[in-house]
């Protein structure tokens, strides 16, 4: 009995058996609520010397399967029907695929790094499977409910090293009654670890997450310094990234599948927050993203569409453009504040000026003058917050995003390097069938006909894992340019808006000073 | 290169064209004079209708109407360079007659430097950057220069409206042959050894009014006038550091205007979905940084000039109040030779008609500081007024022509 599938002529010398057997009956769906189905499964597998270990690798949360609204809910799908919860990858039906990838094997199977290679290829290739029934679900799914999530105020826990700063987000999601939870930021953190290892496999532009930022969360903590300066700086900080975070989750329930994840809602409506993948740490969290890694294999697609070198050459020319206006508009923001501040310091230099003069109508216009200096300076303030916040952070997030396409076409390549190793697998299976063939070892011959036919099928599946997230992605990039134009469109009209507001103020304020420099006297 | 025959000739130009045309709000509402005091009863008006820049001098074209019966003719046009201005208030400063009067201060010279160091820089790395990056800078560097000229040939005109408006200082010889005569004035600017002189004259005087400080003087009106100044002079060239400060930040805005109008213009070229949004975008912000441009250039020359003028113009008061300080000591001294002379009874006439002449001469300067001081008063208030006021109106447009464009551009934004 042989470990692996005709790799080697030596027997295995590791108890990790991957066994692949002619399946007769028809496979069973692993039903959600029933986890222990999917094990009950494995233990048909001739499965020597493994540990029966029940932590699901792919777990995303360790609470029980949940009722979770099938996904694929859908009559058109063709596809054998394979109920999702929330980020656990289930084991969907696969003629071919009997691989018992959730088994202890990623963890003792070090030493045989093909093995480890073929369990990966299994586990991607489950993973993909589920976007089949995404694409088909896509336009014919439930409509995607309006919503609306706010993040009204925040509050401040605990002192010192160990304070943080808890959020309060309100969701309205359809007809539903608003929800109100409390939420730090690890918490969005983990959320999108998990949406993440959710979807970016399928060819999801998954909307990035604020980012960590030491130096403002330090500031945070040990932050009411002495000067004034060190005092607005927190406050700014927490401003701009509960500004992000909502925007965040706004953009989480724009989209068409994202808004429709468990974990999501939960995070959005559940008094505790969903807690991270037990193995995204340790050692099988370094595993995975070392297979990550591996997989992420520079392989050149033999691009048959155009269009997706097209689209990749025009994000990057993109991120250059909005690298540069987002250092314009940095630049701005500083230039305006400084303009306050220059205002505010002749203002009262003004002030001074006026104190010194001896005719009375001119100390009262420079007086006035100095108010007026000091109601600019307001103005100048404020029209910095819009600066920022605005148009300013609107192209920071479009960078953002645009990282996030850039791993979704990463995905694409992943799954076009799956499907080029399981070819070149296939063909080695062929020489070795001819090889024993001609060596004329029958029951070799066998396992090696077997192999190829598990390896055709490998071979099939991830060319369809292929196309899928191909199409996948191309509907995302759509949906990601249409969103792109209205955001930036809204955003500078905005923007010329409160640049509007800005000038009329500095009008009303120079038209009540004109009749003042008038009376001098 | 802008340093041969076609750069000369370019700036000249330009520069010419613009102080024509009354284009530039700026230029039309100087060359509506500044009304100085009453005293110009239109007998004599002064102003400067054209200037043009050469390489190392601008030539200031002068152009005088007067009715005043010691000119030769009623109009007349001359051109002079800021040497020949220089000259003018040095024979000013050293007629002993005028002792009495704040001397007009002398306009500061024309720099340049600053703007054909840009230049030099902007041609020479003209082939590392886009003929539109280079345009650019050309266009900022060109309105630069323009603002710089403008601000010179005011400030010039201005020193000789102050001559032409005092009723004594107009009618100077000197300043005459300056309006009047047609050929250069032949003067050269200081040599080494003129400068080290002016140099040690100001060392002297300085210490000299260290000395007078301490000075007793009878007389209230010149104590409270002489507190006044010296405390003015400090607080307005604190004022005038805060100006410039705010009018180089303001400028700093502009830039940026103008780069994100070059993010726009980046964003309609590569992404045709934005094509015709971005292209409006840019433009509008290409605009607005004409505007703020203005806004700048008006905060310098109506707030930073201003008060760099009436710190001048306070130097000048104070120089007078020295002289009379001078005056005082002088005939303080000559008291004490009397005494000396009486004792000894020896030159007694000598020192009496001495001591006559310089109570006369303190006497007079007194009379004529006490007016002086008076105008000074005045004209400061009308030039404040009128600077203010100005500067009101001009800001007010600038904003409305901003909130014009942007909804202008708002508008059309929103169709596309």
């Amino acid at each position: 009995d042989d470990g692996f599938p005709g790799e080697e002529e030596k027997s295995a010398p590791t108890p990790a058996v991957v066994v692949c057997e002619p399946e007769e009956e028809d496979p069973v769906i692993p039903v959600a609520e029933d986890k222990d189905a999917l094990f009950d499964m494995e233990e048909k597998e001739d499965l020597a010397g493994i540990e029966d270990d029940r932590e699901d690798l792919f777990g995303g949360s360790e609470e029980p399967a949940t009722t979770q609204p099938d996904l694929f809910d859908d009559d058109d799908d063709e596809e054998e029907e394979s109920s999702l919860q929330g980020a656990i990858p289930v084991r969907t039906n696969s003629d071919h695929d009997r691989v018992p990838f959730n088994t202890p094997a990623v963890g003792c199977a070090l030493d045989d790094t093909k093995t480890t290679a073929l369990l990966n290829a299994a586990k991607e290739s489950a993973q993909l499977k589920k976007s089949i029934g995404w694409v088909n679900g896509d336009k014919k799914s439930s409509p995607k409910e309006s919503s609306s999530i706010e993040i009204p105020n925040y509050t401040k826990v605990g002192e010192g090293y160990s304070s943080y700063i808890i959020y309060t987000i309100q969701a309205t999601i359809g007809d539903a009654p608003k929800t109100t939870v409390q939420r730090r930021y690890n918490d969005f953190f983990v959320l999108h670890q998990l949406i993440v290892e959710n979807y970016l496999p399928r060819g999801v532009i998954v909307p990035p997450v604020p980012e960590k930022n030491f130096m403002g969360t330090a500031k945070l903590r040990f932050g009411g310094g002495s000067s004034n300066e060190s005092t607005q700086d927190p406050s700014l900080f927490i401003k701009r990234r509960k500004a992000a975070l909502e925007r965040y989750l706004n953009r989480l329930m724009a989209h068409n599948l994202i808004s429709k994840d468990e974990t999501l809602r939960r995070f959005l409506q559940e008094e505790d927050a969903p807690r991270p993948n037990p193995n995204a740490t340790g050692i099988k969290g370094f595993m995975k993203s070392m297979e990550t890694m591996v997989t992420k294999a520079t392989a050149r697609i033999n691009e048959v569409d155009e269009w997706y070198e097209d689209k990749q050459q025009h994000i990057l020319e993109m991120e250059e453009t909005l690298k540069k206006i987002l250092a314009v508009s940095d630049n701005i923001v500083a230039d305006r504040r400084d303009l306050a501040a220059k205002s505010a310091a002749f203002s009262s230099s003004c002030l001074h000026l006026g104190e010194g003069e001896d005719n009375a109508s001119l100390r009262r216009a420079i007086t006035k003058l100095s108010e007026l200096e000091q109601n600019l300076s307001n103005v100048h303030t404020e029209m910095a917050d819009g600066d920022l916040f605005i148009f300013g952070e609107t192209v920071k997030d479009y960078i953002s995003i645009i990282q996030a396409t850039k791993a979704a076409f990463d995905e694409r390549v992943k799954a076009f390097s799956l499907w080029e190793s399981a070819q070149s697998t296939l063909a080695k299976k062929r020489d070795a069938k001819s090889k024993a063939t001609l060596q004329g070892k029958t029951d070799r011959v066998a396992q090696c006909e077997e192999d190829i036919r598990f390896w055709e099928g490998k071979v099939e599946k991830c060319q369809e894992d292929f196309e899928v997230i191909s199409k996948n992605l191309k509907e995302e990039i759509r949906v990601f340019e249409e969103v792109w134009v209205r955001d930036i469109k809204e955003s500078t009209k905005a923007y010329f808006q409160k640049l509007i507001d800005a000038e009329n103020q500095i009008i009303s304020s120079w038209k009540a000073f004109l009749p003042e420099a008038k009376t001098i006297n | 290169g802008i340093n041969g025959e076609c750069g000369k000739q370019w700036y000249q130009r330009r520069v010419r064209g613009r102080m024509m045309t009354a284009e530039e709000e700026n230029t039309r509402e100087h060359a509506s004079t500044v009304s100085l005091n009453d005293e110009n009863d239109g007998r004599l008006s002064v102003s400067i209708t054209d200037a043009v820049s050469e390489l190392e001098t601008v030539k200031f074209t002068i152009q005088t109407k007067s009715a005043l019966p010691s000119f030769s003719q009623h109009q007349m046009s001359v051109i002079r360079c800021h040497e020949e201005f220089i000259w003018l208030h040095d024979m000013l400063s050293e007629n002993i007659e005028y002792a009495g009067y704040i001397i007009p201060p002398a306009p500061p010279k024309p720099d340049f430097e600053a703007a054909r160091d840009k230049l030099t820089r902007i041609t020479a790395a003209e082939s590392t950057m886009s003929e539109d990056e280079y345009k650019k800078l050309r266009k900022e560097l060109e309105s630069d220069y323009l603002a710089l000229f403008k601000k010179t040939v005011a400030m010039h005109e201005m020193y000789l409206m102050r001559i032409a408006a005092h009723s004594k200082l107009r009618e100077d010889s000197n300043f005459r042959v300056f309006l009047e005569y047609a050929k250069d004035l032949k003067v050269r600017s200081k040599n080494k050894k003129e400068l080290i002189g002016g140099f040690f004259k100001n060392m002297t005087k300085n210490v000299d009014e260290a000395l007078l400080s301490s000075q007793k003087d009878k007389d209230e009106f010149f104590i409270e006038r002489r507190t006044f100044l010296d405390d003015y002079h400090t607080r307005i060239r604190e004022t005038t550091r805060q100006t410039e400060q705010l009018s180089e930040s303001t400028n700093a805005l502009s830039v940026d205007y103008m780069q994100l109008a070059g993010g726009f213009a980046l964003l309609s070229v590569q992404d045709p979905q934005l094509q015709r949004f971005m292209a409006q975008c840019a433009i509008s912000f290409e605009v607005m940084q004409k505007l703020q441009k203005r806004v700048s250039t008006d905060e310098d020359l109506k707030f930073t000039d201003l008060f760099k003028y009436y710190q001048r113009e306070a130097d000048a008061a104070k120089s007078l109040l020295y002289r009379r300080g001078r005056a005082l000591a002088d005939k303080d001294i000559a008291e004490n030779k009397l005494e000396k002379a009486q004792e000894k009874f020896k030159d007694i006439p000598t020192a009496e008609a001495y001591l006559q002449d310089c109570k006369i001469r303190f006497e007079s300067i007194s009379e004529m500081a006490k007016t002086e001081l008076d105008t000074f008063k005045v004209r400061r208030l009308e030039t404040y007024r009128k600077h203010l006021v100005d500067m009101s109106e001009l800001q007010i447009r600038h904003s409305q022509s901003k909130v014009g464009e942007l909804s202008k551009g708002l508008e059309l934004l929103c169709d596309l």
